[in-house]
């Protein structure tokens, strides 16, 4: 009973709900007529206020940052980063999302072009290594196998380490610009957030920025690099011999970058949001407070957003997040080929190995297999870092906005 | 700390390739057992060598400090100061205008070069006030409680440094 007259309640307001709609789009469009004019000068104005405050703003090391990568400048649409900032701030931003996918695809099938030969030579020497190991006369028995197996396996390691030893310099090619990123963007962000007002949010994300981009960034080059070295070099040796085996140590040496690496976001995030978020609502209270309290104070005065004071602070806030989405614009054009190459180095790895298993030799596609897992390690370190940076700059792009 | 990393992980590597090369060369036999057993002995040492050195270090992470300190662009603080001020004196002045009193020049003086917006003392000037048909009052006591009652939904300032010149 009770649930048939919830249904037909809720139908009634389903039938009801456009004309009630109705109702409110012709009350809200006889609203919008009579304030049309005002409006288009309030438009006018804020347009005004932030031509003046982009034209203060000292955005030269972004702009340094933004000519050196040519990936950041093919997603700004050849733009420079003042122009994006104002294009943001107008409201065109995803005018082309294809672009962007088309981008992505033509990468993944550049980076698979230019691993496919070392691929097929790999292949090929594992092949034939592990066909002279089936085909060799019985003779010598167990040795002359076993220095077949150590050329094999010497060829294929010296042909995967070029490739190995260009993975390991982008990736930190790419950490370091996006510290220099990093470095660049958040003096402008925390700039902008006290000229919007947020003094407790900047005496939050001052420390955690610094953080970040000095400490956070020093234990992944300093420690989690070289661990992903040693755990490489380690996997290398172990499948060297049947006999000495050392994947347990590898084990533990790459559940410890797990949790090290697991522990550092985990702990940062949880912190930089917990605190930015309060510090971001006190702000937000402090602002509004003002705002009620003068609203009260003098019912004859109109929308306090057509003050000229109220105006400068919202086009400042608007800059504040054009800002940071560009510099996470800038981040994406960084990382996106990074990324990218990694992924398709490691899953090429993968397929080495699969290839390799049933023709060849075993020890050689667990050593390619390994590596593989540990090329993860690499591309887990790009993404913690920026995955940290973006949840920064969204959570400085969220607090004290006051319109 | 780098360095003794490395050397570890060197003399790892340089053990098990020793072994596997000794290996290679032996020939089958008797004895082959022993050596194999003797190389695991080896590795295994050459893996645990530095944890006694581990135990009983005091670490120190105090040296891990926040070396970054970044720096607000001073001159965009102090420029959005400046129009912040000059709104505010334009508020004031044409609120005071729509209540009727023409000529009244209001004059905002802040601390531009503080980072954050504070508005220390306002001058209100009554010299050449023209009253208007709009206006309330006509007594120049009243017109000041009135424009002070303007100023200070306006700004964020203290009742005392709200100052009149007539």
């Amino acid at each position: 009973m009770k649930k048939a007259f919830l249904i037909i309640s809720a139908l009634l307001i389903l039938t009801l709900s456009p004309l009630i709609g109705l109702a409110d789009f012709s009350s809200a469009s006889a609203s919008t007529c009579y304030a049309d004019a005002a409006d288009e000068s309030l438009e006018d104005q804020i347009e005004d206020s932030v031509e003046d405050q982009l034209g203060d703003l000292d955005l030269g090391q972004l702009e340094d940052i933004l000519n050196n990568s040519q990936n950041a400048d093919d997603l700004f649409g050849g733009q420079s980063f003042i122009e994006k900032l104002a294009s943001i701030i107008n409201g065109d931003f995803a005018e082309d999302s294809t672009s962007v996918w088309e981008a992505i695809l033509n990468l993944i099938f550049d980076n698979l072009l230019s691993f496919l030969p070392i691929i097929a030579t790999v292949i090929a020497v594992a092949i034939l290594g592990g066909m002279i190991q089936n085909l060799k006369p019985n003779l010598n028995g167990k040795s002359i196998g076993s220095v077949i197996h150590f050329v094999t396996y010497g060829v294929v390691v010296i042909l995967i380490f070029t490739i190995v030893m260009k993975m390991i310099t982008i990736t930190t090619d790419t950490i370091g610009s996006i510290k220099a990123q990093m470095d660049a963007i958040f003096p402008i962000l925390l700039t902008m957030l006290t000229a919007v007002g947020g003094t407790v949010s900047v005496s939050v994300y001052q420390p955690a920025m610094a953080l970040l981009a000095s400490v956070i960034i020093n234990i992944f080059t300093v420690f989690l690099m070289p661990l992903f070295l040693i755990s490489t070099v380690l996997s290398l040796v172990s499948n060297l011999s049947n006999n000495v085996k050392l994947d347990k140590l590898i084990g533990f040496l790459n559940s410890m970058f797990k949790w090290v690496i697991g522990l550092i976001f985990t702990v940062f995030i949880g912190f930089a949001s917990i605190q930015g978020i309060t510090a971001g609502s006190i702000d937000g209270l402090s602002i509004k407070t003002a705002k009620f309290a003068i609203k009260s104070y003098i019912p004859i005065v109109g929308s306090y957003i057509s003050d000229g004071f109220y105006i400068v602070l919202a086009s400042s806030s608007l800059i504040k997040n054009a800002v940071g989405a560009c510099g996470l614009l800038l981040l994406a054009g960084t990382i996106l080929a990074p990324i990218i190459q990694l992924i398709v180095f490691m899953l090429a790895l993968k397929l080495m190995a699969g290839i390799i298993e049933p023709l060849g030799d075993g020890k050689i596609a667990s050593f390619v297999n390994t590596l593989s897992k540990n090329m993860t390690m690499l591309i887990s370190m790009i993404v913690a870092v920026s995955f940290m940076y973006v949840i920064l700059t969204g959570l400085v792009m969220c607090s004290a906005n006051i319109l | 700390m780098f360095s003794s990393i490395s050397g570890w992980v060197l003399s790892i590597a340089g053990v098990v390739s020793l072994s596997v090369i000794v290996e290679l060369i032996l020939p089958e036999g008797q004895l082959n057992k022993y050596i194999r057993g003797i190389f695991s002995f080896i590795i295994m040492l050459v893996i645990i060598a530095p944890l006694p050195s581990l135990v009983g270090k005091n670490f120190d992470f105090s040296n891990i400090s926040l070396s970054e300190e970044y720096e607000l662009q001073e001159d965009y603080i102090y420029q959005m100061n400046v129009y912040k001020t000059e709104a505010l004196q334009n508020d004031i002045s044409n609120q005071i205008r729509q209540s009727g009193y023409e000529n009244v020049v209001v004059s905002v003086s802040s601390d531009n070069y503080a980072t954050q917006f504070k508005v220390s003392a306002i001058y209100v000037e009554l010299s050449n006030l023209v009253i208007t048909d709009q206006a309330q009052h006509t007594n120049i006591l009243d017109i000041e409680k009135e424009i002070l009652q303007i100023i200070l939904s306006r700004a964020d300032v203290d009742e005392a440094e709200v100052h009149f010149e007539r």
